[in-house]
């Protein structure tokens, strides 16, 4: 259930899973790690996992429908979606009808409720999943300069311009000297030494 | 020598690319004393003279006809094919041109173009469903340019011509082997790779690196990262070159 998730593109819906969106947190740590093994263009991306999720518009129910492991029941304006699994069933979550869109209506006294994510929002859970990710992985915020640095630094090292890197580390590490940023100045270090036994 | 084409919708004008300045030339080297406001009217006024002094043919005038010999245009160096498709029942179902280039003996093909929304020539890539092996030339050496992508063409060439500029006073340092030689080549390489961002947060960090090691003379890098901060926040009322050699 925790790995579940509901997307909603309009009046479609489509029950998949947070792995599959690219929503878990391995995706982003192995993307973040190496980067140029991703193919990464994010309309292709959407395009090829809308094609690969088994949509289903809700305006055609008209009181309930069984939708693979989605049963849909449908109460005026309101849609509430359940699971059914080895003769299970539990309700993940319920929706509005409005302006020609479903919207999240949250159910506060179900524990077993699922994520519902507009369709339009994915590519901005991805970029808050990617900015969460380098932090947790190399310590830096990527807005900043110094994951600036070290992202052109590992550039030039994957190419073999390891003098290049090298003086660029030194450079920054000078940098964060300047700003009395003690903290920068060892994840930098570390940073470089990590690349070095790469 | 004509050697490019340059598209305004269904109209085509052949040219040559550096009466439209499509490359770096004198021309910008001018434009760096011009305010932003100065340069967009001079883009204006250059884009407007530019087309008036081509000859624009309108390729969906000519004949889709396949048995016409009228099909064919050539002009100079250029020829240009138009080919209409139609199903059994004579409806036209798709309209398309192709272009080539005589030099000599040699003749290029280019792309096929379809006709799009407005009368736009929209070039058939694979996985179109248009796309066909058979007639496709994979064979474009960027020769047809769309007006409305001119001015971007300029932005790009007058901003890269303008970091450059910002950095010349490292020129001094790009034959030299030690830590700033390679720092200032590497911002070389990062303008050239139009990787502006990039290039300016180098020159910072390069500055304080100069500063903390007590190098002697003055710090080359300072100059370098002000200026290129000056060209990337291009200020509209202020001529940009003024502020620059302030510095």
């Amino acid at each position: 259930m925790d790995n579940c998730v509901l997307v909603c593109d309009g009046p479609r819906v489509a029950l998949t899973t947070r792995d599959r969106i690219h929503l878990d947190d391995l995706f982003w740590h192995n993307f973040v790690r190496d980067r140029r093994s991703f193919f990464w263009d994010t309309d292709i991306m959407l395009n090829n996992l809308a094609s690969g999720l088994r949509w289903f518009d809700v305006t055609q129910v008209k009181t309930e429908y069984r939708h693979d492991d989605l049963f849909i029941r449908r109460v005026a304006d309101a849609f509430i979606f359940d699971l059914m699994k080895n003769e299970s069933v539990s309700t993940i979550a319920m929706c509005e009808w409005k302006d020609g869109q479903l919207c999240h209506v949250p159910i506060y006294n179900i524990s077993k409720c699922c994520d519902v994510i507009p369709w339009e929002h994915l590519i901005g859970y991805w970029s808050d999943a990617y900015k969460q990710a380098a932090y947790e992985v190399y310590g830096l915020h990527v807005k900043g300069w110094p994951y600036q640095m070290f992202m052109l630094a590992r550039e030039l090292f994957d190419f073999g311009k390891y003098d290049d890197a090298h003086e660029l580390f030194r450079c920054a590490i000078a940098r964060a000297k300047i700003e009395n940023d003690d903290e920068l100045v060892a994840k930098l270090e570390n940073l470089e030494q990590q690349l070095l036994e790469r | 020598m004509k050697d490019i084409i340059i598209c305004d919708k269904g109209k085509v004008a052949f040219s040559a690319s550096d009466s439209w300045h499509l490359q770096d030339d004198d021309w910008f080297y001018d434009m760096k004393f011009k305010t932003a406001a100065e340069w967009r009217e001079i883009q204006e006024s250059e884009l407007k003279t530019l087309c008036e002094e081509h000859y624009w043919i309108d390729v969906w005038s000519i004949t889709g006809d396949l048995t016409s010999d009228d099909r064919e245009l050539r002009i100079g160096q250029w020829r240009i094919v138009r080919a209409d498709d139609k199903d059994k029942n004579g409806k036209v179902v798709r309209q398309v041109v192709f272009f080539s280039h005589f030099e000599k003996d040699y003749v290029r093909d280019m792309p096929v173009y379809k006709r799009g929304e407005d009368n736009s020539l929209v070039k058939i890539t694979p996985g179109m469903k248009e796309h066909d092996d058979r007639f496709n030339v994979d064979e474009d050496e960027g020769w047809l340019f769309y007006l409305e992508d001119v001015p971007r063409i300029w932005n790009d060439l007058r901003k890269h011509r303008l970091m450059i500029d910002a950095t010349d006073k490292l020129s001094s340092l790009f034959q030299t082997l030690d830590w700033q030689g390679r720092v200032a080549r590497l911002i070389r390489r990062l303008i050239d790779e139009r990787h502006y961002d990039d290039a300016v947060q180098t020159a910072a960090c390069a500055v304080s690196r100069f500063e903390r090691e007590f190098l002697p003379g003055d710090n080359p890098f300072v100059s370098a990262y002000k200026r290129m901060r000056k060209v990337l926040s291009m200020n509209e009322l202020y001529p940009l070159t003024n502020l620059i050699d302030g510095v």
